[in-house]
């Protein structure tokens, strides 16, 4: 997986999100902006057919307790059918490129 | 004698419109007391003023005012409002005049000089129907409330009446293997109700020695349906109850259900149903099928249909046979009830057309469930189907590590596995991505659910606060727990099974009912299993609870079934 700042409040995901390392560098990179004062974010994920559950927990958490506004742009049909089987797709502003 | 005039009278707003000082005067001083408020106006544009501005309840007007006449008013008051009653006070007697202010709706006429009793009687009138208007409204408002209340209420016994039915439904085997004549099964179920209250039934329980199966269609739709199939089920539950430990003897076992039932039916009642057992030591199924669709055995060669023993139990049924079939090249066994052979599918045929091609050509019960949505989309009638599937065969490859409980070492052998599977070629490039992450998703699970025996509850906590990844690398280090993952590619009766067992040295648990239900966009955590079983074709847990299969089943092998390969 590469991650990449793309914009002062948005980030760009390619390739497969599935590692730990991946799950620690999403968080990681997310922190900063919100730490530097990002309320919004925006995620251009590409290519990734799914999600780990530590991703989505963590994003949750953003969502939820922290109250950023988050909108990912999802590529893959796959990862946005996953997103609506959770019933994530409303919370993390999901919607297919 | 005089008019007698409702008190609701004084409930109302009135407007009255004149334009002569002198009898403005006078009529005021007669309507003031018979009203709550009085609004007086010179003329019909100021009375028309008045009316947008206050809208009363009732209009008293003169007809000849400068800059608009009383009837002018009266039709623009009518562009407003309708139903407004309009009370002329005039000294014409004109019928043209008449005919206009008949036709504009004018409720009433008062002839002047207007003399005290015929304004009485007219305020009598027309209060009387306002408020008889009134109480109708009310009524309807009540009768309305009443209908949402008792809709509500229908709604809310139904929902609990629904629930009630589903705690009927037994399965002992919800994420757990069986043993069948020396083989590996696993029990997978569809249930789809039509109806909130459903005729469809079926339970599947763990006797000491074997699987017994019960599958129940209730003749007809609805409540009568849906009570006669709960009775079936609940009676099945409690004979299987009463005889769980123990040698189990299925013939002893149909006649004694078969007797409570038929006591149970009404005289032109008939249940169609079938109960098979599938004991432990020997690879066969004996079955007592009660004018059910053929159960459907899928072997290396085709499809083979088991037709109904009995014809539907009735109150009249005397005696009952049974037959037994060898399991020993089956791959899978379909019970269903007649809501899905008796389908309609999209092309205006029935989907028992398709049936069993499709079931021939399905590896798994999620592909059949696929292929019959695909042609039938919603069906019509209650569908339960119980999914049999053996899963273990002689492994034609295999591959297996093991390492310390450390998130390190995890992500390591998650990236072996991978790799493992990668030269495997066993799914295509899609297909392997998916269960990759399902695999995860399972290496993760022993890692902080077994090895570190991370509760639910606790996980939920640390995420909230942000701490859970430093206490997984805090806990770790004191924990000499090993996982390993075993995968095998196994080769069975015309199909490929892709394992993938997971096991951990911890306590074991038991996955919470929630994990299984509609996913909770707020929860933390919880989603893993739910992954799992999305991106498997089943998976089951050991006994102990540490261990978790998944599986992808696809077709293939030397002796893979043909596209014809039915019997």
């Amino acid at each position: 997986m590469q991650l990449a700042k793309t914009g002062s409040t948005e980030l760009t995901i390619t390739g497969n999100i599935k590692t730990t390392a991946d799950y620690l560098a999403i968080r990681k990179l997310v922190t900063e902006l919100v730490e530097g004062g990002a309320a919004a974010l925006t995620l251009h994920v590409n290519e990734s057919l799914s999600m780990p559950s530590s991703v989505i927990g963590f994003f949750v958490k953003l969502i939820n307790r922290d109250k950023i506004r988050v909108s990912m742009v999802i590529q893959d049909k796959r990862l946005m059918e996953l997103l609506e089987e959770l019933n994530l797709s409303e919370l993390f502003g999901a919607r297919s490129l | 004698m005089a008019a007698a005039i409702t008190p609701y009278s004084r409930e109302l707003t009135a407007l009255f419109v004149e334009d002569d000082s002198a009898s403005r005067r006078l009529m005021a001083a007669q309507l003031r007391g018979l009203f709550k408020e009085l609004i007086v106006a010179a003329d019909g544009r100021e009375g028309l003023a008045a009316f947008q501005a206050r809208r009363p309840q009732i209009v008293f007007t003169d007809n000849r005012m400068p800059f608009m006449s009383g009837l002018e008013m009266t039709a623009a008051i009518r562009r407003i409002d309708p139903k407004v009653p309009i009370i002329f006070i005039t000294s014409s007697m004109d019928t043209a005049l008449m005919v206009q202010a008949i036709n504009l709706g004018i409720s009433s006429f008062i002839p002047k000089p207007a003399a005290a009793e015929n304004v009485r009687q007219a305020v009598a009138t027309v209060a009387g129907l306002l408020e008889n208007d009134l109480l109708q409204r009310k009524t309807l408002e009540q009768e309305l409330a009443l209908l949402q209340f008792r809709e509500k209420y229908h709604e809310f016994q139904q929902e609990l009446a629904f629930r009630k039915e589903l705690s009927l439904l037994e399965n002992d085997y919800q994420c757990r293997c069986f043993h069948s004549g020396g083989g590996d099964w696993i029990a997978q179920v569809v249930y789809s109700p039509h109806d909130i209250m459903c005729g469809d039934s079926y339970s599947l329980r763990r006797m000491a020695d074997g699987l017994l199966l019960f599958i129940a269609d209730a003749m007809g739709k609805g409540l009568a349906a849906s009570l006669t199939t709960s009775l079936s089920v609940h009676t099945f539950n409690l004979l299987a109850d009463a005889r769980a430990a123990g040698a189990f003897d299925f013939q002893d076992f149909v006649r004694r259900y078969t007797d409570l039932m038929r006591k149970r039916l009404l005289e032109d009642e008939v249940l169609p149903l079938t109960l098979a057992w599938l004991p432990a030591d020997r690879p066969v199924m004996v079955t007592a099928a009660f004018g059910m669709p053929p159960v459907l055995v899928g072997t290396a060669g085709g499809v083979r249909k088991l037709r109904s023993d009995n014809p539907p139990l009735s109150p009249y049924a005397d005696g009952f046979r049974t037959s037994g079939h060898g399991l020993d090249a089956v791959r899978s066994i379909l019970f269903y009830t007649d809501g899905l052979n008796e389908a309609g599918t999209d092309d205006g045929g029935l989907y028992r057309d398709h049936l069993d091609r499709d079931y021939a050509a399905c590896a798994s019960r999620d592909q059949f469930w696929a292929a019959f949505q695909a042609q039938v989309g919603v069906p019509e009638d209650d569908v339960a189907l119980l999914w049999l599937a053996r899963v273990d065969a002689a492994p034609l490859w295999r591959f297996t590590l093991a390492v310390p409980s450390r998130l390190e070492d995890v992500e390591q052998a998650c990236q072996d596995l991978e790799l493992q599977l990668e030269q495997s070629a066993a799914l295509e490039t899609g297909a392997r991505g998916e269960f990759t992450m399902a695999i995860r998703e399972a290496m993760l699970n022993a890692y902080e659910h077994g090895s570190l025996e991370i509760d639910f509850n606790s996980k939920c906590r640390m995420l909230e606060d942000g701490v859970y990844y430093q206490h997984l690398l805090a806990l770790e280090g004191s924990v000499a727990r090993r996982i390993s993952a075993t995968l095998t590619l196994q080769e069975h009766a015309g199909q490929r099974l892709l394992k993938a067992t997971v096991e951990d040295e911890g306590p074991g648990y038991t996955p919470a009912p929630f994990l299984f239900e509609a996913a909770d966009s707020m929860l933390l955590s919880g989603r893993g299993l739910k992954m799992v079983r999305k991106y498997t074709d089943a998976f089951y847990l050991n006994e102990k609870g540490n261990a978790i299969t998944l599986i992808r089943i696809y077709p293939g092998g030397s002796d893979a079934v043909g596209e014809n390969g039915l019997d």
